[in-house]
């Protein structure tokens, strides 16, 4: 049994600061010190029952004796340069709201109940993490107790995040403090940790937990350099490790046996050049690949798709090219084998084929093919009748899959299509068949680029397909953006685990982030950037997490040479 | 015979009645509450009385040991709560108060409560009640734990200044020996802090003797609603002339059953809406421990007393009060226990809700 910590203050009910089931105030002892997202625990009998309260501090006040400004002002004679003869001694208070009360109660605490600052153990007993059975818990970061200090290991709920009781993870972030990508980053490298733990524990366990993590980069091609050391980390190697081992991890290291996937270049069987990288793979469709995988009405936009004319056309041109058959659908042999011979043949042929429909229809049809292959030429084969598209494994991984996007960020419409074309396949997959604890985890950063707000189109329909029932097929999305706000709501509030980095107090101001109350929304807006407010359904307020320094460069810039970097542990070195 | 029927039964028997509380008798001279004892003034010590004029401070600091760093307060809540009758028929309403006394000690420029006490008592005038019966009755409240209260008994009314009949009379005589009973705890509290400069809210005379102020360090006393004293005419022209800052001369007020005092008066506060007599206090120093102080000593003294007063406008007697003191009732009152939570405490033990006799 631990100590207990200090008194740090007692409960106090006043008039206008009455305690209730959900919070209680205390007043601060002038010899401690109470800061904000602190964790405290006190203890009440009630009813005869002795009531352990666990709760977090959402705001701390300070309040002086005076009843006005004018009286703060009356006691210096109006006179800053003076000091009266006697100290404000105002009193320091607390907002305290309850995360727990053990055994449940749904009454407050008493008034001067003695407050102290909660233990680990305790702390952790208030989020509940006392309640997550092993292989149920991921511990993520280290759980903030005030500015500096830490009550023990930050957890979230794998039956949450992984599709048990609520799945995916949603996280908001300012762009450019790295609030997202290092969590969403992390995250992975847990998740394929804790499966490479399983296998190696209960390897004949047919049930046990196997991932495919998936993740794409949006932003430069900083993801095409997370299998390197991070040099910032080795700088300060021994102060990031210790946040690590704090969380039963003493040796963490890069993501190693990556695989990488960039666009194919046009006219070219490489990929584009990604820093000479010579294991970067080229990904690309041509029209077989499009056929063969049911990716035609991806292709097209939301407005035109939505169009009953325009989106019947592309129906009946989807048919025209398709020959259904026991393995799937197939590129009819008699008509054009390459989007370039589909094109001409179009062009040639256009009144004669598809005539339910009238010439400006097929006329709009004609020029949107002939912009998508020209825009995504290289990604879409023009003149080539096999490319190279991505194919997602059905088996459990131990490394993760880098889909670059960026590439082709001139051309939105290709990298919604490029999304599309894979979450589209790991649907298909996992709706035909699902091994039973494979997930497939999609990490996504701009969502709101890819399931805008006010968007209709198939690649966003897609994406909230896969928020709403992605779960039950073991599709998981690890999604992240700057604003909540743009972002369709389906999408967002489908996410049962959420995360907030450093936000911006427009955005706090939104709809989607009702779920926070007014003080984790303050503290949005002043988390440093290792910080994250964590929030699951089980939480009664959200958890304010350090997420540990990664030892994975999560950019060209943070990369350690790999002549320099010392040599990979495989994980079951590292870790076992 | 359990506690509680050991109340009622007292109660009962002499037919108690709730009561509330009821303004002073109008006839009641308004300083029979706090009684002081016949003064004779000596106003030759500092000035000549024909030489009385406004004394302006000077800025000369007070030294260490010539200015409190003890402040004591007391405070009495309570009122009648219960009528009960004498076997003669006198109506002797019972006075349910708590009163307590705290010390604050200034270190650096903070205060702590170094010291306090609250008890609960009963004030009543006991004296045509059988001994037994009082005994029993107050045996009985002390040991019910939700009340420990002390009966605190009270004599009969002088008859010159009361009848025992006049209900009024009778709560007076109650409500003085539960104030008598606060200054008795000032005093406790006073004995706790012997050996540091003290200030006292009120005055000296009453706390302690001369003998005891001889052998102590300064003791202070300020009063916030000096009586007129029996100045000259003289002095009644300088005292209401004061401005904020200045005190008249000091006058020696040798008292005839207590300790000798230096005594003047000192505004606090003024202004344009401010009373003539409103915003003084009169300062009491041991006279003999005025002598044990170089010249200047009442300036200085008074000097520290003008920065010490409080500056909060919000507080009702702000033009009259300290800050240690103000701070010291803020350390006081929140040990007090809500009156109607006693009062209703009270109620049940003497069984009045069962009854429905509220």
């Amino acid at each position: 049994m631990t100590t207990p910590y200090p008194v740090l203050g007692r409960a106090a009910a006043p008039p206008e600061h009455e305690s209730t089931s959900g919070t209680f105030y205390f007043w601060v002892d002038h010899e401690q010190t109470v800061e904000r997202t602190q964790i405290v625990t006190t203890q009440s009998t009630v009813g005869g029952r002795v009531i352990t309260f666990v709760g977090v501090v959402q705001e701390v006040y300070r309040r002086s004796r005076q009843k006005d400004i004018g009286e703060e002002a009356a006691r210096f004679d109006g006179r800053s340069s003076s000091t009266p003869p006697f100290a404000s001694e105002g009193v320091t208070f607390a907002e305290v709201a309850i995360l727990r009360t053990d055994p449940v109660a749904h009454t407050p605490p008493r008034e001067e109940s003695e407050v102290r600052l909660a233990t680990p153990a305790e702390a952790a007993k208030g989020y509940g993490l006392d309640r997550m059975k092993e292989g149920q818990r991921l511990d993520v970061g280290l759980l903030r107790n005030g500015g500096t200090a830490f009550a023990g290991r930050a957890a979230i709920d794998l039956d949450f995040l992984l599709g048990k009781n609520g799945g995916h993870l949603n996280v908001n972030g300012i762009a450019g403090l790295g609030t997202k990508s290092t969590l969403l980053l992390t995250v992975n490298w847990l998740l394929l940790r804790e499966a490479e733990r399983l296998r190696l524990s209960r390897p004949s366990d047919a049930n046990r937990l196997q991932v495919v993590p998936v993740i794409f980069n949006v932003k430069n091609y900083d993801l095409f350099f997370i299998d390197r050391w991070n040099k910032d980390y080795q700088a300060d190697e021994l102060t990031y490790k210790a946040d690590w081992q704090e969380m039963g991890i003493p040796n963490p290291q890069p993501f190693s046996q990556v695989t990488f996937l960039a666009p194919q270049q046009k006219g070219l069987a490489n990929s584009i050049n990604i820093s000479n990288r010579p294991d970067v793979k080229p990904y690309s469709w041509s029209l077989k690949d499009i056929i063969e995988h049911r990716l035609f009405t991806f292709l097209f936009s939301e407005d035109d798709i939505n169009d009953a004319n325009f989106g019947g056309l592309v129906g009946e041109m989807e048919d025209w090219l398709t020959n259904e058959t026991d393995a799937g659908p197939k590129l009819r042999p008699d008509r054009p084998q390459t989007f370039g011979k589909l094109l001409d043949e179009f062009r040639e042929n256009k009144d004669s084929l598809f005539t339910d429909y009238v010439k400006g229809t097929k006329g709009k049809l004609l020029r949107r093919l002939k912009y998508i292959v020209q825009e995504g030429d290289g990604v879409l084969r023009r003149n080539d009748s096999t490319g190279n598209p991505l194919i997602i494994p059905t088996v459990g991984r131990e490394s993760p899959i880098v889909i670059d996007l960026h590439g082709i960020y001139q051309t939105p419409s290709l990298q919604r299509f490029v999304v599309a074309a894979v979450f589209h396949q790991i649907m298909q997959a996992q709706s035909k068949k699902q091994v039973k604890g494979l997930r497939y985890l999609i990490t996504l950063d701009e969502l709101n680029r890819f399931a805008p707000k006010d968007s209709r189109d198939p690649i966003t329909n897609l994406l909230e397909t896969v928020a709403a029932e992605g779960r039950s097929q073991g599709v998981i999305l690890l999604g992240a953006q700057q604003q909540a706000s743009l972002v369709k709501p389906r999408v967002i509030e489908n996410a049962a685990v959420r995360a907030v980095g450093r936000s911006g107090t427009l955005e706090l101001g939104a709809e989607v982030w009702k779920f926070l109350g007014p003080s984790a929304r303050s503290a949005a807006a002043q988390l440093l950037p290792e910080e994250k407010l964590l929030y699951q359904p089980s939480f009664r307020e959200p958890m304010l997490a350090k997420i540990p320094f990664p030892p994975f460069a999560l950019s060209e810039n943070d990369a350690a040479q790999p002549a320099n970097a010392p040599g990979y542990l495989s994980r079951a070195e590292a870790d076992f | 015979m359990t506690n509680y029927n050991l109340i009622r039964e007292f109660l009962q028997t002499h037919g108690a009645s709730p009561v509330g509380s009821t303004p002073p008798r109008p006839t009641i001279p308004p300083d029979a509450e706090n009684p002081e004892p016949p003064t004779t003034l000596n106003l030759t010590v500092e000035r000549d009385p024909t030489d009385w004029q406004p004394i302006p401070l000077g800025e000369t600091p007070a030294q260490p040991g010539e200015f409190p760093e003890r402040f004591i307060d007391g405070s009495h809540m309570g009122q009648p709560v219960l009528c009960i009758r004498s076997p003669q028929g006198y109506p002797i309403p019972l006075l349910l108060a708590e009163v307590g006394a705290v010390v604050m000690k200034l270190t650096g420029r903070r205060f702590e409560r170094s010291f306090a006490i609250v008890e609960r008592v009963l004030g009543f005038v006991a004296e045509p009640f059988a001994w037994e019966t009082v005994e029993a009755f107050t045996s009985a409240l002390a040991n019910v734990p939700e009340f420990a209260l002390r009966v605190l008994p009270a004599r009969l009314p002088d008859p010159q200044v009361g009848s025992v009949f006049d209900y009024e009379a009778m709560r007076e005589q109650a409500y003085n020996r539960c104030q008598n009973e606060m200054l008795k705890l000032e005093v406790l509290a006073l004995d706790s802090v012997a050996d540091a400069p003290t200030l006292v809210d009120g005055q000296v005379g009453g706390r302690i003797g001369e003998q005891a102020a001889a052998v102590r360090p300064l003791i202070v006393g300020s009063v916030k609603s000096p009586r007129p004293p029996a100045l000259h005419p003289q002095g009644h022209q300088t005292m209401l002339a004061l401005k904020p800052g200045q005190r008249t001369p000091y006058y020696r007020d040798q008292r005839t059953s207590d300790v000798p005092l230096a005594s003047w008066f000192l505004r606090l506060a003024g202004g344009p809406r401010t009373a003539p007599n409103w915003g003084i206090v009169r300062i009491d120093v041991p006279w003999v421990q005025l002598t044990r102080y170089p010249p200047g000593f009442v300036d200085r003294l008074s000097r520290w007393i003008v920065d010490a007063r409080c500056r909060v406008d919000s507080y009702a007697r702000m033009p009259v009060s300290l800050d240690p003191i103000v701070r010291a009732e803020d350390a006081l009152k929140p040990l007090f226990t809500p009156l109607p939570v006693l009062v209703n405490r009270l109620y049940r033990a003497a069984g009045l809700f069962r009854e429905n006799a509220l």
